[in-house]
């Protein structure tokens, strides 16, 4: 390498003697053959140098050229058109129409390389700066959805900062990084990343599904890659400055399905039920949970009394609002985005800021985000250098927890175990009697405002994000590349709660023996509390899992050679070296002991803080080759080879090899009988395979052994060490994912009809996973690298120009894309038959034989054809001691579909998307069923009923008969059913289809260029309405939540939690102008 | 850019990807004392912690509390497998004892491991009767190790303790002692082997029923009792008796310098952890969730037994008002909690009362198993009781001489050692019930509880059925109201 590059540095002296021919000037308009109208932006280039101009608005040029020079006219869409300077200096030309459009498209591939679509061995997808903002997304990968044939966008979570996961061709690691490699100009970012990127600042989106397309990233190329190129400037001469501004609400759109009915009683003690029949008679004043008496409307007494002996009172009923619903807000946001941008064929400069402004659905939540980007450009002479570099500073505050015990209880958890009746609204002055924490109604619960008001996490992000690109071309058969990026940020978060002083009435216990908060914690004071995390990284709060949290450091140098053999042979070899370093480091400090009321800083504590401090660092060099050979614009073959040192695999395992081969032939180019049919007018074969990996392995992952401080310690000058619970293991090395995939593409009448299918085949090897090891090993866990999982699968695309705008003033596009997901777990460690993923149940695991991820946990005993089996004599269903595999819980087929129809200036699009093929596990529904507040739970009005599809076993235990049971009830159809007992107790009782259709955007655009035009100083402008997750179908069983939600961006999908606030509809308005 | 590749190409890269070999989070290698005072910290944590709350409820020391929906787990003796797990703690604590005797050649660190990895080894087959032994802590080598049988590790075990108290007597002069990190007795050997020695005897006498005769189980054994228990008494050298704990001096506690503060996940003591107050005086752990049994505080109350107030907190008007397990209604006033006393933040845990040993002892001595009176044994073990209770002499010598109470009979010393192992040892309780059926503690009087007796054993935990589940499927179908422990009546 070091040679190599000695000898380019020979050449580059050489070139420098390049001789110039004597210039003329030349002029001329480019128009278009078959409407003859000038075309702007096309590039008139001398061919064989990097001199060159654009046409104007009026499709005018003027290049000063050598007069024995030829000049190459070029444009998207068109065929170029190669011509000699005139000796008149006047050049007219007008330009065809390519058949094929998709020969021509120029797509960002691996590494900043720039191919022809033609030419590419693997599926890909161009989205557009258009198709990606089109409901203006505040983080770009929601702007993704449903646009990519086998890319799954899932919104986790609708909190202020939603986090999205995104993943190509399904989970190919059990428990490794899933997440799609995004990679900005040519460098690899962390996937947190993606929301510190002004989604208007992106040219294109260039998705490759494929881990055979970013095989030349190794070890992070096994999950397919989003390639993002970011907005370079004009290249008209002509500055360019536009001002966008988006405002939209957000609103809970699906509540929950809650039961209005009855009101408040818990359970313990028999003193309220009735002996005889057992129903409730009189509501339990103090109580979260609504299994109390039918509401009668009769004013009743609520929580406990002031200790002057004040009751409060209210009807018993459910108000005209739910107040668990009226206690969510209108949620705001903002979107302010100035660009400044001039430039042309030599340089360029663009200028960007952004600001988001946003409150949530829930009182006091807001984020503020700025994003600041720079791109610059300039060519001198042999030389080209790029520069781009944002700035994004975000901040967040969000609700705490509250001072219960644990202090986790969440706001959703407080609001489900509100009876329907309690006047929420009522309390939102948290110092005010019947809201203060000694006399608030609820006895076990926070006043949700108070979690609001006086707990609160507040942090800010702070993340930079610069690369620069130098090329030198000392010849046209050589050009260097040398680019360095970085990324880096901070992310300082702190969380603060208030001290709480309860009152010696309220630490008495006035429920007489249930006891409230303050007698259970049994103390007059909870101290305030304060946890800082300050954190270097990528600038989020992520710490530990896969790639996420880190900063980077990249530089890359490659040599790219390329020369025609023969005429026909047109190759390219790039050799490279990429050198790359993460890092990341956190401190933190907490206590949960201050000792002035209100004021949070460490320093004031009584005690001693609770401290913690890690830093992880990753090194990794690596060397590639990459040849491609391109015979005729009909066939290609490429051929990848990178060879990688990475510092978290131990020195004996740690050079690995990563394979690619990938190939082409465009058959409407080479077989004659195709050759310009009107019909088929494009047909490209392609096939891939590649070996790649994913070092699996945190940092020091291979030291086999560790200690830590035991918990406790250091007591004064004691201190201690105990083993680590983890047995390393220092033989690890990185998964490998052996992929293959074929596919064609094609265009139909012109390309009016095109699309592509693809066929995939992924074998992972190597699942590093920690699997737990019996105790009696002195381990709970450890290490290996066994284990295989299949993703096989289809994705189509099919797109459609029904009516083009140039025919009567009427366009209508449709596009569509489909992908068909399996997953299939081969193998596992040590004979065994699954891996968690999470704990508890229900679990999330990876099963032997079964698709990947499944959820498995406990269910009602059924017979052979699934119907619950009930206790002939108390109706009561009883649970499987086994545990049952519920489903899997990523979608198997993902339909995406978008609508563009057009007439004069106005503009709809509208975009769905279809999932199914998945369950969900609603942990939230299982919190309201033990609330009593989940509709289910009246569902028969909480009354003896007859389990519905049941059957008695009216045989023995050894030879059932099985009868449907018609008649027999569930004795006790209130709290001892739907919160005791079996149906409660067992997870399938709140799974769910995770089947949706939603109507994901929608935009109504006016164009309004032809008025403003007339002003001369706005170029362009429009108006937009707009707005995302408008409407959803849900199948009937799910009356809950947003299958979509769930509590992890990890691997472990499928539960949701009430963490996950209630799904929500944002729309508004959209207004561009461009100066 | 040519230097940076160079750097790359040349021999730097082994130096540039090598020097982050070293964990900067996590030490490599421990010391004899700081795996030692870890792991002793430990042992404490898992016998005074919550993992044996269960007993404490079962054994009436502790009733689920009022003021919750009733845990159908504990109440109607619907466990399973997940529902309890005192074997990942026992386990883990072996594992850091192992490795504080791979650390070091010093003996009196070796005879601490052995000493302390055989309780760990009886509390495991006194929960769990088959466990493994021989294949255990084998790391990486045996992932999946196969299960001994509880009788031939209490064999071992006795075998270990000979070796472990060999070791002491044997050490070199001038060999080192540890000092501030043996925070149950501060480097005193003789006090290491007293404890060794007393294990024994508590190893042997698990294995005699409540008449004094051998469980048929392991009548074959009775030989070799007849060896162990003569060992005892060691007549060779040195010439004087090893002895026992007999006093509250030589009893196993552990105190690290436990303090009221909740840093480091908190350094107050495992029973205030897990039953008590955090440093601001707010109930943590399991307090709210339990409160006093009716069973243990009728029993103080009936014998006018001082310790009731030593060891439940008294409520409004100084009574101490308590319910009985499974009870779902409040009672009148404010259930009580443990005591303040029990509670105190700073206070030693107890791994081996003297009062338990004493009780031992007179049970042995009663049986004619060793020498000595029974009587005085007794008598003695409820003074220590007592005097750890913070209570005096005279105090228990006014108790134990009511009628009831004074005979040592079999009913007596063992109700008498249920009574002062509340509630810091609440599994010794329910071993010795399982042993010998004393006490009759009632069973839950939770409404649709249709169990009648106490549960014989926990299963094992549902690890083992994950990852060594040949292994635990060799044991057979366990069932928890009729599986027993190999030395359980």
């Amino acid at each position: 390498m070091k040679k190599l590059l000695l000898v380019s540095l020979c050449f580059l002296v050489l070139c420098l003697t390049q001789v110039f021919a004597q210039n003329r000037t030349v002029t001329g308009t480019v128009t278009a053959k078959d409407d003859g109208l000038p075309i702007p932006g096309v590039t008139v280039k001398i061919k064989g140098t990097n001199v060159g101009v654009p046409t104007d608005v009026n499709g005018k040029f003027s290049i000063s050229a050598p007069s024995s020079g030829v000049l190459v006219f070029s444009f998207i869409g068109y065929k170029s058109a190669e011509l000699p300077v005139p000796s008149g200096g006047v050049l007219n030309v007008s330009l065809e129409v390519t058949s094929s459009q998709l020969n021509e498209v120029v797509v960002t591939t691996a590494l900043g390389i720039q191919k022809s679509q033609r030419d590419l061995g693997y599926a890909n997808t161009n989205v557009t700066a258009k198709e990606l903002t089109e409901a203006h997304p505040t983080n770009f990968t929601n702007g993704l959805t449903a646009k990519v044939a086998g890319l799954v966008v899932t919104t986790t979570d609708n909190g202020i900062n939603p986090t999205t996961r995104f993943t190509l061709r399904g989970n190919r690691h059990i428990t490794g990084n899933n997440f799609a490699l995004v990679v900005l100009n040519g460098v690899p970012i962390s996937p947190n990343d993606v929301n510190t990127i002004n989604p208007d600042d992106i040219e294109s989106t260039n998705v490759e599904n494929g881990a055979g397309a970013a095989a030349l990233y190794g070890s992070e190329a096994s999950n397919g890659v989003l390639i993002i190129t970011t907005k370079k400037g004009t290249s008209s001469g002509a500055p360019e400055i536009s001002y966008t501004n988006t405002f939209q609400m957000e609103k809970v759109s699906y509540f929950p399905a809650l039961q209005t009915r009855f009101g408040s009683y818990g359970g313990e003690g028999g003193i309220y039920q009735d002996p005889v029949t057992g129903f409730i008679i009189a509501p339990v004043p103090f109580e979260n949970q609504s299994y109390g008496p039918a509401y009668n409307g009769a004013l009743t007494q609520l929580g406990i009394p002031l200790p002057d002996g004040t009751l409060q009172k209210y009807p018993y009923s459910t108000p005209a609002v739910d107040p668990r619903k009226a206690f969510f807000n209108t949620g705001h946001t903002e979107q302010n985005n100035i660009s400044y941008a001039f430039g042309d064929a030599q340089n360029f400069f663009r200028l960007t800021a952004n600001r988001d402004d946003r409150t949530s659905i829930i009182p006091g939540d807001n984020y503020q985000r700025t994003i600041a980007r720079l791109s610059a450009g300039r060519t001198y002479g042999m030389f080209h250098g790029e520069f781009t570099a944002s700035y994004s500073q975000s901040y967040t505050s969000t609700y705490g927890g509250n001072y219960s015990e644990d202090g986790n209880s969440d706001l959703f958890t407080s609001l489900l175990n509100t009876p329907s009746w309690v006047p929420l609204g009522n309390f939102k002055n948290t110092a005010l009697p019947f809201a203060d924490v000694n006399t608030y109604y609820n006895s076990y619960d926070a006043n949700p405002y108070w979690m609001i008001n006086n707990s609160r996490n507040n942090s800010r992000s702070d993340a930079f994000n610069g690369s620069f690109t130098g090329i030198l071309t000392p010849a046209k058969w050589v050009d260097v590349t040398y680019r360095i990026a970085d990324n880096f940020g901070t992310s300082q978060s702190q969380f603060t709660r208030e001290e709480v002083d309860f009152s010696q009435y309220a630490k008495n216990d006035p429920t007489g023996g249930y006891g409230t908060n303050a007698s259970i914690l049994n103390t007059l004071l909870v101290p305030g509390q304060v946890n800082n995390v300050t954190q270097f990284g990528d600038g989020t709060a992520t710490t530990g899992a896969g790639p996420q949290g880190f900063s980077r450091l990249t530089q890359d140098v490659i040599v790219s050679l390329h020369h025609t053999f023969f005429n026909d042979f047109k190759t390219n070899l790039r050799l490279g070296n990429t050198i790359w370093q993460e890092y990341l480091q956190q401190i933190s400090n907490s206590s949960n002991n201050l000792f002035i009321k209100d004021f949070y800083n460490i320093q004031y504590i009584s005690g001693i803080p609770t401290t913690a401090q890690s830093s992880e660092k990753i090194r990794q060099i690596s060397y590639f080759g990459d040849l491609t050979i391109n015979y005729k614009d009909i066939a290609s073959l490429e051929g990848t080879l990178r060879n990688e040192h990475d510092s978290r695999l131990s020195a004996a395992n740690r050079s690995i090899y990563y394979p690619s081969v990938n190939g082409s032939v465009v058959l409407t180019n080479a077989l004659p009988f195709l050759k310009d049919n009107k019909v088929l007018n494009y047909l490209k074969l392609r096939a891939t395979y590649s070996q790649v990996g994913d070092v699996n392995i945190s940092p020091y992952g291979y030291v086999p052994t560790s200690y830590g401080t035991p918990t406790g310690f250091p007591y004064g000058s004691l201190t201690a060490l105990s083993l680590s619970t983890q047995l390393n293991n220092p033989n690890l090395k990185p998964e490998i994912t052996k992929e293959y995939e074929f596919g064609f593409d094609f265009g139909f009448l012109n390309d009016r009809i095109n699309g592509a299918v693809t066929y995939y085949n992924d074998q992972t090897i190597n699942q590093t996973l920690p699997i737990s090891t019996d105790p009696a090993t002195g381990y709970t866990t450890t290490i290996v690298n066994v284990g295989q999982v299949s993703n096989t699968g289809y994705e189509f695309r099919l797109d459609g120009k029904i009516l083009t705008k140039s025919e009567n003033g009427v366009l209508v596009d449709f596009g569509g894309n489909f992908a068909i997901q399996n997953s299939k777990v081969l193998s596992l460690p040590n004979g065994l038959n699954s891996i968690s993923l999470s704990s508890g149940t229900p679990v999330v695991q990876a099963i032997v034989g079964q698709p990947y991820p499944v959820l498995v946990g406990t269910d009602l005993n059924r017979d052979p054809s699934g119907h619950v089996i009930v206790d002939a004599a108390t109706g009561m269903p009883s649970t499987n001691p086994n545990l049952v595999n519920l489903g899997r819980t990523t979608p198997k087929y993902i339909l995406g579909l978008t609508q563009n129809i057009s007439y004069k200036f106005i503009t709809l699009t509208l975009v769905e998307d279809f999932r199914t093929g998945n369950v969900i596990y609603n942990a939230s529904l299982a919190s309201a069923t033990a609330a009593g507040s989940s509709a289910n739970t009246a569902s028969a009005g909480r009354l003896p009923f007859v389990f519905p599809n049941s059957v008695i076993n009216t045989g023995t235990a050894a030879s059932p008969t099985y009868v449907n049971n018609t008649n027999t009830t569930i004795q006790d159809g209130n709290i001892g059913f739907w919160d005791n007992g079996s149906y409660f107790s067992v997870n399938s009782s709140y799974v769910t289809s995770g089947a949706y259709w939603k109507l994901r955007e929608a935009d109504l655009e006016f164009d309004l260029t032809q008025w403003v035009k007339q002003t001369k100083a706005i170029k362009k402008a429009y108006f937009a309405i707009n707005g995302r997750n408008l409407l959803m179908w849900r199948p009937k069983s799910n009356n809950w939540t947003d299958p979509e939600f769930g509590n992890t961006s990890g691997n472990a999908t499928g539960i949701n939690t009430t963490g996950q606030l209630p799904p929500t509809r944002i729309f508004g308005a959209t207004l561009n102008v461009t100066f | 850019m040519l230097i940076t590749l160079a750097v790359a190409g040349s021999s730097c890269k082994k130096t540039y990807l090598d020097e982050l070999a070293t964990n900067p989070n996590t030490p490599a290698i421990t010391t004899p004392d700081l795996a030692l005072a870890g792991a002793l910290k430990s042992t404490a944590a898992n016998f005074n912690g919550t993992g044996f709350t269960m007993y404490a409820a079962w054994m009436g020391y502790l009733s689920w509390s009022t003021g919750y929906q009733p845990n159908v787990q504990l109440l109607s003796y619907q466990f399973t497998s997940s529902t309890y797990d005192v074997w990942t703690n026992w386990y883990l604590n072996i594992s850091n004892y192992t490795a504080m005797a791979n650390s070091t050649t010093n003996p009196y660190y070796q005879a601490i491991a052995k000493i302390m990895i055989s309780y760990d080894y009886e509390s495991l087959v006194d929960n769990y009767n088959n466990v493994p032994y021989t294949q255990a802590l084998q790391g990486s080598t045996n992932l999946t190790p196969t299960y001994d049988t509880g009788s031939s590790i209490y064999d071992n075990l006795l075998t270990q303790l000979d070796a472990a108290i060999a070791l002491i007597q044997g050490a070199p002069t001038g060999t080192i002692t540890p000092t501030t990190s043996d925070i149950m007795y501060g480097g005193n050997m003789t006090n290491w082997a007293r404890f060794a020695n007393t294990l024994r005897l508590r190893i042997i006498m698990r294995q005699y029923g409540p008449t004094g005769a051998i469980n048929p189980n392991v009548s074959s054994k009775a030989g070799m009792f007849a060896t162990e228990l003569a060992k005892l008494f060691p007549s060779g050298t040195p010439a004087t008796p090893l002895g026992f704990i007999s006093t509250t001096a030589q009893e196993g506690k552990v105190n690290p310098g436990y303090a009221n503060l909740d840093a480091n996940g908190g350094e107050q003591q495992p029973l205030d952890l897990a039953y008590g107050y955090n440093q601001s005086g707010a109930a943590i752990g399991n307090n709210p969730t339990y409160q006093a049994n009716t069973y243990a505080v009728n029993f103080y109350q009936s014998n006018s037994d001082p310790r009731l107030t030593q060891i439940y907190a008294t409520s409004t008007g100084g009574a101490v008002i308590a319910t009985p397990l499974g009870q779902t209604t409040p009672p009148a006033g404010t259930p009580s909690k443990l005591s303040a006393f029990l509670l105190n933040p700073t206070k030693a845990a107890f791994l081996f009362t003297a009062a338990e040993s004493l009780f031992l002892q007179a049970e042995a001595a009663k049986d004619g198993l060793i020498t000595g009176t029974a009587l005085t044994l007794y008598d003695a073990g409820i003074t220590a009781s007592f005097t750890d209770l913070g209570l005096t002499a005279a105090q228990a010598t006014t108790y134990y001489s009511q009628a009831a109470i004074a005979s040592p009979t079999e009913q007596n010393i063992i109700t008498q050692k249920w009574a002062a192992l509340n509630p810091f040892a609440a599994n010794e309780a329910f071993n010795e019930m399982r042993r010998t059926g004393i006490p009759n503690v009632p069973v839950s009087i939770l409404p649709g509880n249709t169990q009648t007796t106490q549960p014989t054993r926990i299963f094992y935990p549902i690890v083992e059925y994950n990852v060594n589940a040949a292994n635990v499927a060799a044991q057979g179908t366990i069932s928890e109201t009729s599986s027993k422990i190999f030395w359980a009546q």
